[in-house]
């Protein structure tokens, strides 16, 4: 009686020690995960918010032209806003709707090549292809009017 | 009564005393290790500190050169200065020892650089946002209206600093073709071509 008394709580109390060390420890491994990703968030822009609100789906370019001015403008510019290649033909849509899933930086390999693939299949024929598109082709700045025919120098180094 | 009035003060001051050595000891490492040298005693980094030399960023407005930290570390100490220091601090210890430092995936490192880049550091040189980056000229209307929906005075754009100004002290091979980084890049290469002869 006395044997097991005597073993019975020390297991018991050192089991509960170390549970409360190891709660107090993932307490403090997820208090700092959660303020390291709300202070420095990986993500900064809202455009998250757009999945929340359904009031804020609508004319993009109108509100990106206060929200993101430089980027809206370029495109605006740009070789795809004068052909109205819309935001929703690379970035997707909030509701989910439509072949492109809905992100901030799209997929270069899988969005331009809807569009492109014959060109693409063309360039990596005579040249081979750099791993990513945009490494040489701008897509909002890609401009026809101010520099337009000083040829980024993209083009050139291309080999 | 009196023996219980010695004893909890005594139990303060040891406290207090342990409190200050860790405080300190814990101070001086990390003041220590926000130094451009600091930084520099990694071979992997030396890359950077070229790219630097020859960036934008290269110098301050008084000709004085500009280290690592006063992009790369918050200003202000505080609890983003510790997070800072450790995230960052445990990142390069890890991939100096186990990673592999001469073959680094930049573009991968690009968004975590960014990411912990704050405002305020850009901040303390660049006050006046209406203004170009030396603080002479009017900037173009279009950065204006950027600006402003940064301020949140005219629409309320989330991006930091650097979520749209990128490359201003380091430009990997990927980023070189980009027309507006020509002239960082010409640079750069000058200064490859120097060190093959």
């Amino acid at each position: 009686m006395t044997a097991t008394g005597d073993n019975g709580p020390k297991p018991k109390k050192w089991t509960k020690r170390i549970l409360w060390i190891l709660a107090v420890l993932v307490l403090a491994v997820g208090v700092a995960v959660l303020y390291i990703n709300l202070a420095f968030p990986k993500v900064r822009c809202q455009a998250v918010d757009h999945l929340k609100s359904p009031d804020q789906l609508g004319d993009c370019f109108q509100c990106h032209l206060k929200a993101t001015p430089k980027v809206a403008q370029d495109w605006y510019e740009s070789k795809h806003g004068v052909m109205l290649v819309k935001c929703f033909v690379c970035h997707g849509q909030p509701d989910g709707k439509g072949s492109v899933p809905y992100a901030v930086s799209p997929d270069v390999n899988t969005t331009c090549r809807k569009c492109h693939d014959p060109s693409i299949k063309k360039m990596e024929y005579k040249y081979g292809l750099k791993p990513v598109c945009t490494d040489c082709h701008p897509f909002h700045n890609n401009s026809l009017h101010h520099k337009a025919y000083v040829k980024p120098v993209a083009k050139k180094t291309v080999q | 009564m009196a023996q219980g009035g010695r004893k909890l003060p005594k139990k303060w001051l040891i406290l207090l005393a342990v409190l200050v050595v860790v405080i300190a000891g814990a101070a001086i490492p990390l003041a220590q290790s926000s130094t451009t040298e600091f930084c520099m005693s990694c071979h992997e980094m030396r890359r950077y500190q070229d790219e630097l030399k020859k960036s934008p960023h290269a110098v301050d407005k008084d000709k004085q050169p500009i280290g690592c930290q006063q992009c790369h570390v918050p200003n202000s100490i505080g609890l983003r200065y510790l997070t800072v220091k450790v995230v960052l601090g445990f990142k390069d210890i890890w991939v100096h020892q186990f990673g592999d430092p001469e073959n680094l995936d930049r573009r991968a490192m690009q968004p975590v650089a960014r990411r912990f880049v704050v405002d305020e550091n850009c901040l303390a040189c660049h006050q006046d946002l209406t203004k170009d980056a030396r603080g002479e000229k009017k900037i173009s209307p279009i950065g204006e209206l950027c600006h402003q929906a940064y301020l949140q005075e005219n629409g309320n754009t989330k991006r930091g600093c650097v979520g749209c100004h990128f490359n201003m002290a380091h430009l990997p091979e990927f980023d070189r073709r980009y027309f507006f980084n020509q002239e960082f890049a010409k640079r750069l290469s000058l200064q490859t071509a120097e060190r093959r002869r």
